[in-house]
């Protein structure tokens, strides 16, 4: 998968390197702002309250 | 190509592994730490607009609505900056909410009244966890309340396990029946333990120590401690 990626972006190697390191930092951003705020939504909460 | 996506895969869950302690602990906490203080300059300024009548031994705080917020909680053992507000009720929705975080039982007496203040909080909720930290509390460690009416200080004496059936904490004197004589406790119910399911709950117990009017400002150990809490 990371030679099908690699072959994906045309280009000179320090183009394509920039390039993947752009996607790769963008992918960190969303996980960052949107998935893993998201994925926390759906994850069980722990009880924390004393019932009778 | 099978093996790289599952590498792919558990890095994506590491990175939420390191994320969420980040989320709650920094994130989510300063949002809390801002609100709390919105609140107290808010109290600051009622309680220099009107003239308090000067009342005699401790005032009672109002009862709430479910759902308002009526106090912050500051806990220096929690963390130096930690303050978190208070709202009435332990519905689900105020208990994970980012915004909200600690509620309180209420069936319980308010602050001021002799008996139990039990309030309730996450210790690793995946949105706002409050209470991570209960397990650094040691004796003799001090609690704020701060709200309307003034600061109260309770000094933290200990910690128990129960099972999740054992309301009794709750009571005006925690685990014993009867009529609330004169002590005024601060009682704190998350989950146990931590990180691995809540089968089991712990309860910190404080007691009320002392109080003064917000006129007087926080109290002088809490200032020393807390780097965000002016003293006067």
């Amino acid at each position: 998968m990371f030679s099908l990626l690699w072959r994906f972006f045309p280009g000179p190697v320090w183009l394509r390197v920039i390039v993947l390191l752009a996607a790769l930092a963008a992918l960190v951003y969303a996980m960052i702002f949107y998935i893993y705020p998201w994925v926390s939504q759906l994850l069980p909460e722990p009880e924390v309250t004393i019932n009778q | 190509m099978f093996g790289e996506l599952l590498l792919l895969c558990g890095l994506g869950v590491l990175g939420y592994m390191v994320w969420q302690p980040w989320y709650t602990g920094f994130v989510v906490q300063g949002q809390q730490n801002d609100l709390a203080a919105q609140e107290s300059d808010r109290w600051r300024e009622a309680a220099e607009s009107d003239e308090q009548p000067s009342t005699d031994g401790i005032p009672v705080v109002d009862r709430p609505e479910p759902g308002e917020v009526f106090a912050n909680l500051y806990v220096p053992a929690f963390g130096e900056t930690f303050s978190n507000r208070i709202t009435y009720s332990t519905e689900q929705y105020i208990i994970d909410s980012g915004d909200h975080g600690i509620g309180q039982y209420d069936v319980t007496q308010m602050p001021g009244e002799p008996g139990n203040f039990a309030i309730a909080a996450h210790r690793n909720g995946p949105i706002i966890a409050p209470f991570r930290e209960v397990m650094n509390l040691r004796i003799g460690d001090g609690m704020f309340i701060e709200t309307p009416k003034g600061w109260y200080t309770y000094r933290f004496r200990d910690l128990e396990y129960v099972l999740p059936d054992a309301f009794d904490v709750t009571n005006p004197f925690p685990r014993l029946d009867g009529t609330p004589g004169e002590d005024q406790i601060l009682t704190l119910t998350t989950c146990h333990p931590k990180w691995a399911g809540s089968e089991e709950r712990a309860i910190a117990y404080a007691v009320l120590e002392d109080f003064q009017p917000l006129s007087e400002g926080p109290p002088a150990e809490l200032a020393e401690q807390n780097p965000n809490v002016d003293g006067v």
